[in-house]
């Protein structure tokens, strides 16, 4: 007698059609189960309506790469990424040995604006490091370095219940600003952000966070050339409550934007 | 045997539905912050009205969210009249609610339309409840902008409103609405 395989067997058809039911849903559930993962995944690479790929996580602050100078001298040279003075190591080939290639020195930093800002201006509910002390937008010739000075040093980490938002927006002339330069604690991880316009970009540089300072270091190109214009920036802090949330405030200028030339 | 096999594929689809809610959450609003997407209001004869933004801004940085706009059509080509207004709930009397920010103008409409019409201010128009009236035959488009702003003092966020009213030749009218939403924060449940 030949064998005849069971799902031939009218007789047993119905036992063997439920594995196979089973199969398909799991086909059909797999089928439409991915992209819905992948609408998650996408979600995961937003920082809300922030492309997170667009944005550089802040690096630790070098205390000695920030210059204190006063308006119109020249600071000290200092080091920032991408300009960091090194000395490279030549390639090596048989017979020879590698050499060094000195590099040029950055161009230093000389100070275009900076704008002191009173103390506990910040608001009644507000914290020492949501109050803005100093706004400073420094030029080496290239690239533009400004600088966010706070009352009190950040907490490492500031807590996950608070957020954090520093906006610096360059002015080009109309009300709106044509560049901003952003940091954001989101109760995660300190970012920076850039727009043009209303459009978010590659960040263009660095961003960097120590004790009470926000350093953004950005070629003059991302701000429009290295032309005359104004610029300001807010310290907007809050925190997670029930109804009503502390919150505070602060603005560098206190009104408008202050002016930078070259 | 075709009905037992559609049944066996809407069970499938349930079960993946089912499934995927959980493990990955949908985003905020119908298409994830920053991002716009059709109301549409089927205002009946082929007519129209439709009103495009975000669900939700974030993060509020004062800059302008500008992918809004109320669009009527009429298939017919008859004469539109669309009135907007906008407004968001984070107002003290006349003045914003502490910790707004400087700017002023949260929402307005944009005079840059595409249809290169501009938007005329309209009738009932305030600092407070900006609006426009624009006119157009068979299609007719007002462009709006709206910050992403709010009150750090306010727990729930900011909602802006935008109202589009319809008129046709005919003289009949159609409404539509949306909001559009800028949290406190980005607590898990509004990531």
């Amino acid at each position: 007698m030949t064998p005849r395989f069971a799902s031939e067997d009218p007789a047993s058809a119905g036992s063997f059609r439920v594995p196979r039911v089973l199969a398909l849903v799991l086909a059909v559930s797999a089928l439409i189960a991915v992209p819905a993962c992948r609408v998650g995944h996408d979600r995961a690479k937003s920082d809300g309506g922030l492309d997170k790929d667009k944005s550089v996580k802040a690096k630790p602050l070098d205390p000695t790469e920030t210059s204190v100078t006063t308006p119109g001298t020249t600071s000290s040279t200092s080091s920032r990424s991408g300009t960091t003075a090194t000395t490279k190591r030549g390639t090596a080939t048989t017979g020879t040995s590698a050499s060094a290639t000195p590099t040029t020195a950055p161009a230093p930093f000389r100070t275009l604006t900076d704008v002191a800002d009173k103390t506990n201006d910040e608001g009644l509910q507000g914290t020492a490091y949501g109050d803005i002390v100093e706004l400073k937008v420094e030029d080496n010739g290239t690239r533009a370095r400004v600088t966010v000075a706070v009352a009190a040093d950040f907490p490492a980490p500031p807590p996950a219940d608070e957020t954090i938002s520093v906006p610096v927006d360059f002015f080009r002339g109309g009300k709106e600003s044509d560049f901003q330069l952003f940091a954001q604690w989101n109760g995660a991880d300190w970012r920076a952000y850039y727009t043009a316009g209303t459009t978010q970009k590659q960040f263009p540089g660095t961003f960097e966070l120590g004790a009470n300072k926000l350093v953004f270091d950005v070629p003059w190109s991302a701000l429009g050339g290295r032309v005359a214009g104004t610029v300001s920036a807010e310290a907007d802090w809050s925190k997670q409550g029930t109804v009503v949330a502390p919150a505070s405030e602060d603005h560098a200028p206190d009104q408008g934007s202050a002016p930078f030339a070259f | 045997m075709n009905r037992r096999f559609a049944t066996i594929i809407a069970a499938g689809a349930a079960g993946a539905f089912a499934l995927a809610l959980p493990l990955h959450a949908l985003p905020k609003g119908t298409a994830g912050y920053n991002t716009s997407s059709d109301t549409p209001m089927d205002c009946g004869s082929g007519r129209t009205l439709t009103l495009h933004g975000p669900a939700d801004l974030w993060p509020p940085n004062h800059k302008y969210y500008t992918d809004i706009y109320a669009e009527a059509k009429d298939p017919a080509g008859g004469i539109i009249t669309l009135d907007t207004d906008g407004t968001h709930d984070q107002y003290d009397g006349d003045t914003e609610a502490s910790g707004s920010g400087h700017t002023a103008d949260d929402i307005r409409a944009n005079d840059n339309n595409s249809d290169g019409s501009l938007a005329t201010e309209g009738s009932n128009s305030t600092a407070q409840h900006p609006a426009a009236t624009e006119m157009n035959d068979g299609d007719v488009v007002t462009n709006w902008e709206a910050r992403a702003e709010r009150a750090g003092t306010i727990q729930a966020g900011r909602t802006y409103t935008l109202n589009a009213t319809a008129t046709f030749s005919d003289g009949s009218t159609c409404t539509n609405s949306i909001q559009m939403h800028v949290p406190h924060d980005m607590r898990p449940s509004n990531r």
